[in-house]
């Protein structure tokens, strides 16, 4: 992005950096309930979500002095949350990684019509189907769409191949179709 | 490339942030910014020779969690600095010791606040000592550690205590001399002499005095800071409790400056024998705030501070609002159901809505702020804390509100003039140059509040005082009934008081609970920026609007239905059956979308006979067929917030099927049941954490702020402790 970004926040920001704690408590306030969605999704355990939202934000604001305002403040915190759950998700795990399924399928959108006739569920519905997905696909899933990621960041975050990210984000739609299907049955 | 996915989200983007984090993850937040980290030792619980002790320090609290345990720590020297107290010195003191005993046994978790302890005395010396003074006890003692007043192992030679101040200067001694050896832990007689000369933050300290205890009873003699000469100052019962005596707090033997009032459990009465239960609504939700500090400070909180109705209404109910068109501003719901603690009995609940009202519609206000700022006040919890959380207030109020701002110490004075909603930035002016010192004239400072209240009266809005305080009064009118007194005579005038507790330490809940009910108000307690959120923006109407004074409630049970009940909580909230139509008797007031609710335990009358035939009564109730089913009957009685003539609901309760309990009905169970728990209550039956906890998250519901899913936290962190009492 061209030169700097307008900054809704940035007295507020000033604030912060000169200890005000109530100007913190706002900065908390504004952003605290869409990062504790993007942590909830990712790591699909509220209490693990709530942890990582605590230290991402004390993260924050210890280096506030870092952030310059290249991007917004929210995607620069959002950053943060996605990468403090990601490695909070791998060191849950044995091996220390993200766990994919081994899974491959074809890459190749799949475009007929038929399957992109308009979604017509609650957000909820949704967002339990999300929940349900295995681990890898979930978090490329909510990355993609839900967090705006390129596959390419995706695959830097993840430490995994840009096809990977594609091929999950395929298997996480039709698992995501099938799910919503038979729930409505 | 779009497809219906990104369609999707791009329309429903915002809908899929459906949770919010639960207030605690902020509380955290702020503690950790404010570097707050509590500082922990961990003594051992057994004699320790030889020892040279040093203590405490003390930045405004210090934790002192004693373990029972047998390792000696010989010869050690701890300084434990303040927080603005210079650098931090090495606490020597064995820390893998520490860790091994963190867990031991939390049976005698003390907590000692900003107190110099006496160790050797295995009482505590409580002195409220400058924030970033440290204070060294040189000498040569023997230890005992106990929650009784245990004694050194024969007197040698007298103490000398130095404090310091923060650049290392000495700024006073303290010599103690005396002593008696016992071998348990009760004292069977001592006496010893304490000479001090210094300064503390409540002033000079200074003179000698005589220390005797005998018979559970802990006297001094000679002059106290308060002008008190001479007197008890802690009276222990058999059964190892304590009564400290208020005249001398701080004293040696002061043990715990918080103090609670005692509560006794109501009973189980016979519905036939005493078919009406009379109580006034309790919407004060301060226990629970204040039992949370405890909890994720890592103590047990004292049984006391545990109060039943105050975690119950802590909450929100999702109860029907009463109609737009209703006659009365609230709603009454009501539900049966299996007692999750004993389930040979039922659990009747009584819930009552108020009114919401709209931000907007609110009428105008007349605030009067009544600050504390004496020196008990001069710490991060308390009136930095007050500042920001009037700070959120202040945002809320409106061009034509007015407030004023009163403040006192050493005497009380006027700092803000009525001034306009509109002048937000003078009002945070003023508000923001408070500075604490002196000591604290309570008495005086509500007289001012009232007569700034009085003279800006506004004849259909809000006239409000909202005092904030640690309670800590200590000059003037101090002695709480003196204060009650003026607090009660000051609510005639139409003027509502809000009390807001701040603080540990030496906070008095008893005492300001009673100003709140005396004065037709209500009572919270502040522990950080999320519960000031929780009570001046989310739940500002609740807090600030009266929509419905002196709110009693009387049930009657039918005897044919129920055989015994029991009130859950409401202890001190017990209204004679009398005092029911007498509107000359206060009661308890409602706010604006406030919820209240209360349980009973009832036992089913089962047709079982286990009484004595009596020869001279006839001990059957008369059964019409038209009350067939009928279990009680509700009466409610109120007043609108200028009337003074009381208004009659009756409200009656049938049997039915009690398998299908209500969300609302499992989360107040459960949030009862951890009260219960906590409290060690002889009814607790087989109440567990993991009822509690199944309980609470299967019926969290939507959680808006979410407190539920807070005090699900809170019940896991207190059953890893397993605390109860």
């Amino acid at each position: 992005m061209e030169a700097k970004v307008n900054q809704a926040h940035s007295a507020l920001i000033e604030k912060c950096r000169d200890g005000d704690i109530n100007a913190h408590y706002e900065l908390y306030q504004l952003y605290s309930k869409a990062m504790y969605n993007v942590s909830t999704r990712i790591m699909s355990n509220h209490e693990d979500a709530q942890d990582v939202l605590q230290d991402a934000f004390l993260d924050a604001f210890k280096s506030l002095n870092k952030f310059r305002g290249d991007s917004s403040f929210g995607s620069w915190l959002k950053r943060i949350v996605v990468n403090k759950s990601i490695n909070a998700l791998k060191k849950k795990n044995k091996n220390g990684e993200v766990r994919f399924d081994d899974f491959h399928v074809s890459v190749v959108e799949s475009n007929g019509v038929h399957s992109e006739e308009e979604l017509d569920y609650q957000p909820e519905m949704i967002q339990t189907a999300i929940n349900r997905l295995p681990e890898g696909c979930r978090v490329v899933f909510t990355l993609y769409y839900l967090e705006g990621y390129k596959h390419k960041e995706i695959a830097k975050t993840l430490n995994v191949s840009v096809s990977t990210s594609k091929s999950q984000l395929n298997r996480a739609k039709k698992l995501l179709q099938k799910t919503l299907k038979t729930q409505l049955i | 490339m779009s497809d219906k996915w990104t369609k999707y989200f791009d329309k429903n983007r915002e809908a899929m942030d459906t949770n919010s984090p639960p207030p605690d993850v902020w509380n955290n937040i702020e503690r950790a910014l404010k570097g707050e980290e509590k500082k922990r030792i961990v003594f051992p619980w057994f004699r320790m020779a030889a020892s040279v002790i040093m203590i405490a320090a003390v930045t405004w609290i210090i934790s002192l969690q004693f373990f029972k345990d047998s390792a000696t720590l010989n010869n050690q020297a701890m300084v434990l600095p303040g927080e603005n107290g210079g650098e931090s010195t090495e606490i020597p003191l064995a820390n893998d010791a520490l860790q091994e005993n963190r867990h031991a046994d939390s049976s005698c978790i003390e907590e000692v606040v900003g107190a110099i302890v006496d160790t050797s005395m295995g009482i505590v010396l409580v002195d409220s000592i400058e924030a970033d003074s440290l204070v060294v006890v040189l000498g040569d003692i023997q230890l005992s550690f106990s929650n009784s007043p245990v004694i050194t192992n024969g007197a040698t030679s007298p103490y000398l205590y130095n404090w310091q101040d923060g650049n290392g200067n000495k700024a006073g001694t303290l010599g103690l001399t005396g002593g008696t050896y016992i071998s348990s832990n009760h004292l069977t007689q001592s006496e010893w002499d304490l000479d001090m000369d210094g300064y503390s933050s409540k002033g000079k300290r200074q003179g000698a005095q005589k220390y005797h205890y005998e018979n559970g009873q802990l006297m001094i003699q000679g002059n106290w800071s308060s002008g008190k000469e001479s007197g008890i100052i802690t009276e222990w019962s058999e059964d190892g409790s304590r009564k400290s005596n208020e005249n001398f707090k701080g004293a040696v033997g002061d043990y715990s400056p918080e103090t609670y009032e005692g509560i006794v459990e109501n009973e189980f009465k016979d519905a036939f024998k005493i078919p009406l239960s009379t109580f006034s609504i309790d919407v004060d939700a301060a226990s629970y705030s204040n039992v949370r500090r405890y909890i994720n400070d890592h103590q047990k909180p004292p049984a006391n501070a545990v109060k039943v109705e105050e975690m119950i209404n802590y909450f929100q109910y999702d109860y029907p609002q009463p109609p737009e068109e209703g006659a009365h501003p609230f709603s009454i719901n009501t539900e049966i159901g299996v007692c999750p603690w004993n389930k040979a009995h039922h659990l009747v609940q009584i819930g009552l809505q108020g009114r919401k009202v709209h931000k907007e519609d609110l009428p105008n206000s007349n605030l009067v702020f009544l600050i504390d700022v004496s020196g008990s006040m001069n710490s991060s919890d308390k009136l930095e804390l007050l500042k920001n959380a009037f700070k959120l207030l202040v945002r809320e109020v409106r061009e034509n509100d007015m407030v004023s701002i009163v403040v006192y110490a050493g005497a009380a004075g006027v700092v803000l003039e009525p001034t306009s909603g509109a002048n937000k930035d003078r009002i945070l002016d003023a508000l923001m140059n408070l500075q604490s010192g002196g000591s604290t004239a309570g008495g005086e400072g509500i007289e001012l509040a009232y007569k700034m209240a009085e003279e800006n009266l506004m004849k259909n809005g809000n006239n409000r005082v909202i005092l904030a305080t640690d309670g800590d009064f200590n000059v003037g009118l101090s002695d709480d009934d003196g204060l009650v007194k003026l607090i009660e005579e000051k609510r005639k005038s139409g003027i509502f008081l809000t009390v807001l507790g701040f603080g540990r330490g030496n906070y008095q809940d008893a005492k300001m609970e009673k100003l709140a009910d005396n004065g037709n108000g209500n009572h919270a307690y502040i522990d950080g920026l999320m519960e000031a959120q929780k009570v001046f923006v989310n739940e500002m109407g609740a807090t600030l609007l009266t929509i419905a004074k002196d709110v009693k409630i009387q049930v009657e049970f039918n005897p044919a239905e129920v055989k015994a009940y029991r009130l859950v909580g409401y202890e001190n909230r017990l209204l004679a059956n009398r005092d029911f139509a007498n509107d000359a008797k206060d009661a308890g007031e409602m706010g604006a979308g406030h919820s209240v609710t209360a349980l009973y335990e009832i036992i089913l009358a089962d047709g079982s006979k286990d009484g004595i035939p009596l020869k001279y009564q006839k001990t059957t109730p008369i059964q019409p067929g038209e009350y067939k089913d009928e279990m009680m009957t509700v009466k409610l009685r109120y007043k609108e917030p200028n009337g003074s003539k009381s208004k009659l609901i009756t409200h009656v309760i049938k049997g039915g099927d009690y398998d299908q309990p209500s969300n609302e009905f499992q989360f107040a169970s459960s949030v009862a049941e951890f009260a219960m728990l906590l409290r060690g209550s002889k009814f607790k039956g087989t109440a567990n954490y993991e009822s509690i906890l199944e309980r609470a998250i299967g019926s969290k519901g939507g959680d808006e702020f979410g407190y539920r899913a807070e005090f699900i936290k809170l019940v896991k962190t207190a059953s890893i402790r397993n605390y109860h009492n």
